[in-house]
């Protein structure tokens, strides 16, 4: 079958397509709309505003100053907002068109599947909000903290960041196989990991050792989302490693989920679907 | 049948295996940990051949096999064994390359976006199918004059109606032009008009373009009108390959007749009475094997027949007549 990389050079169009329909769908009720972005704007942060209280009451938490919880409280916020400004309509959530018999959508499609699951949940404004406000928390924190804006800070904070959405979609996708298996229990574990690694990867998880420690940087890579890279990026550890620690892992667990995925992609092709919800496949 | 075959199916064989439940606590534990399986063999070897620009119905109770073959048909499933073919291509291996040439639309699964207006449905297909703009615009006008979309155009699919849906699911699935289309219970749910509407299209585009259609429905009387040929399907093998008319003369399907008396029912030694209804009576007898005026005057013999009338039985009651059989034998 291939990889189908000669697709490459469709992927602007398909971006340029989510942009025009989501500014259409957007355009359509802006009042709505403006009611709905401030609503998760002001929601997805809050999911981190205890730990920020905290450290304001505390002036920080452990070796985390207050800015440097800010900053991380901002690049979580920023990873969550990547994920529903590029990977909406379930496909971050891919376990729900499993679970709903709703991935024969997506295989009649004359596109090799990462190419569809690559563009077909861009939608940058309506689903942006968490996006901006997650950068506008992260530059108050930049400012406060003084961090350097040089090429290699820049590209050490992109690596990361894009690093963490793919630790953050590659256990989605991991968790969101048990589906081809377990189609009602697969969707919802699936949404309780997506919920945990976003509450959970607000905490600066320093002085969690031992196997709980380690899990959360492997099995359930919580300290993936924004711990790990931030104690780099914010200068809270000063191993020269640590830019390096959220790629690598985003590499392996890339690796391990995509024939993971493509394991229960066959049993997908074996046994089917006997179930299908039938309010439209990305919903 | 004209020019290289569309599909070929070869012996092929589709099992699911189902996990037996346990009914009782005891059983519910027990089966922790010895589950038990049964394997249900939806296609039991089937060959079958499609013509290119035949129109095929397939037909069978439910449990036959027929969603079976158009999933494994379009490369949703793969068979476990024997070889699938369709417009040259394996479905599964070729994906990309053969669902570009295929258009799919199963009833009551809808491919469009659900909160946007049908228009931008048709946007998105023109990209992702990489259609020409003349292409889409020559395929959209043809479409939306057959099947009326420009009164739906600008409706969010949530808000259409279930023949609405479909037959901006069925243009959907026709914009690209495809070679082959495979059709799923298209007609399910619809109303009259809304079923008229979708079968008639498909007999134009098969008319106009020669596309290949294969399609599957409970609502067969419809599709004795629309296709050439009907595939039955029981217990995963075919049970019938051939035209409509030939299945009507299949023994025991016979012809219909309906007699009009004075009061009473006459007993007819060459016809099986069915039931009696607004004062006429009817029965069903096989004209190869006794004669209308035979049946006429041993009626006469016994009563005074006021107004005879024969019929067809409809395609829906020879079809379950022979489910009966099946299921009997």
């Amino acid at each position: 079958m291939g990889l189908g990389l000669s697709h490459l050079s469709r992927v602007p169009a398909r971006l340029a397509l989510g942009f025009r329909m989501d500014l259409a769908f957007v355009l359509r009720s802006p009042a709505l709309t403006i009611y709905y972005l401030a609503i998760d704007a002001l929601l997805i942060p809050a999911v981190g505003g205890a730990t920020f209280l905290l450290a304001e009451r505390l002036a920080g938490i452990g070796p985390w100053s207050d800015w440097q919880v800010l900053f991380l409280l901002g690049y979580a916020t920023t990873v969550e907002g990547i994920l529903s400004a590029a990977f909406t309509y379930n496909v971050s959530h891919i376990s729900r068109r499993i679970g709903r018999g709703q991935f024969d959508h997506l295989l009649v499609q004359p596109q090799p599947l990462w190419l569809t699951l690559a563009t077909e949940g861009f939608a940058p404004i309506s689903g942006g909000a968490a996006l901006v406000t997650g950068i506008a928390i992260m530059s108050w924190a930049w400012t406060g903290l003084g961090l350097p804006l040089t090429l290699a800070w820049t590209g050490a904070f992109a690596v990361n960041l894009l690093s963490s959405v793919c630790v953050v979609l590659a256990t989605m996708f991991l968790w969101s196989v048990v589906a081809f298996w377990a189609p009602v229990a697969g969707e919802e574990i699936s949404m309780n990991v997506h919920d945990a690694l976003g509450s959970l990867g607000t905490f600066p998880l320093d002085g969690i050792g031992g196997a709980i420690g380690i899990g959360l940087v492997t099995v359930f890579p919580a300290g993936l989302v924004a711990w790990m890279p931030v104690r780099a990026l914010a200068g809270v550890s000063a191993d020269p490693w640590g830019f390096l620690l959220t790629p690598a892992a985003a590499v392996l667990m890339f690796v391990v989920a995509v024939p993971t995925f493509a394991r229960g992609l066959r049993r997908y092709r074996q046994t089917g679907s006997s179930r299908y919800s039938t309010f439209g496949h990305r919903r | 049948m004209n020019g290289e075959p569309a599909v070929v199916l070869t012996g092929v064989w589709k099992s699911y295996r189902q996990r037996e439940r346990g009914s009782t606590p005891s059983e519910v534990i027990a089966r922790l940990f010895r589950p038990r399986f049964r394997t249900i063999d939806a296609l039991r070897g089937i060959d079958l051949t499609i013509g290119s620009g035949e129109v095929v119905a397939v037909a069978g109770p439910n449990g036959a096999g027929k969603s079976t073959t158009v999933k494994l048909l379009s490369g949703l499933l793969a068979p476990d064994r024997g070889t699938v073919r369709a417009l040259g291509c394996d479905p599964v291996r070729d994906r990309v390359r053969f669902v570009a040439r295929t258009g799919v639309c199963f009833g009551q699964r809808t491919e469009l976006w659900w909160d946007h207006p049908v228009a931008s449905s048709f946007d998105w297909k023109r990209v992702v199918w990489n259609i020409e703009r003349q292409d889409y615009d020559r395929s959209l006008a043809v479409l939306t004059e057959l099947l009326g979309l420009a009164d739906i155009w600008r409706t969010p699919a949530r808000e259409l109606s279930l023949g609405q849906k479909m037959r901006a699911d069925l243009a959907l699935a026709l914009l690209p032009e495809p070679e082959l289309v495979l059709l799923d219970e298209p007609t399910l749910g619809l109303d009259v008009l809304a079923k008229r509407q979708v079968l008639e299209f498909c007999r134009a585009i098969n008319q106009a373009r020669g596309v290949t259609i294969v399609v599957t429905s409970h609502d067969l009387s419809d599709l004795e009108a629309l296709a050439s040929r009907i595939v039955m399907v029981h217990k995963g093998e075919v049970a019938f390959d051939g035209p409509f008319s030939e299945l009507r003369a299949t023994p025991g399907t016979g012809r219909r007749l309906r007699l009009r008396t004075d009061g009473l029912r006459p007993v007819l030694a060459g016809a099986r009475f069915l039931e009696t209804r607004d004062g006429a009576h009817e029965f069903s007898y096989d004209p190869s094997v006794t004669s209308l005026p035979a049946l006429l005057a041993e009626a006469e013999a016994q009563v005074a027949v006021v107004d005879v009338e024969t019929h067809r039985p409809p395609i829906d009651d020879v079809i379950a007549g022979l489910y009966e059989q099946w299921r009997t034998s």
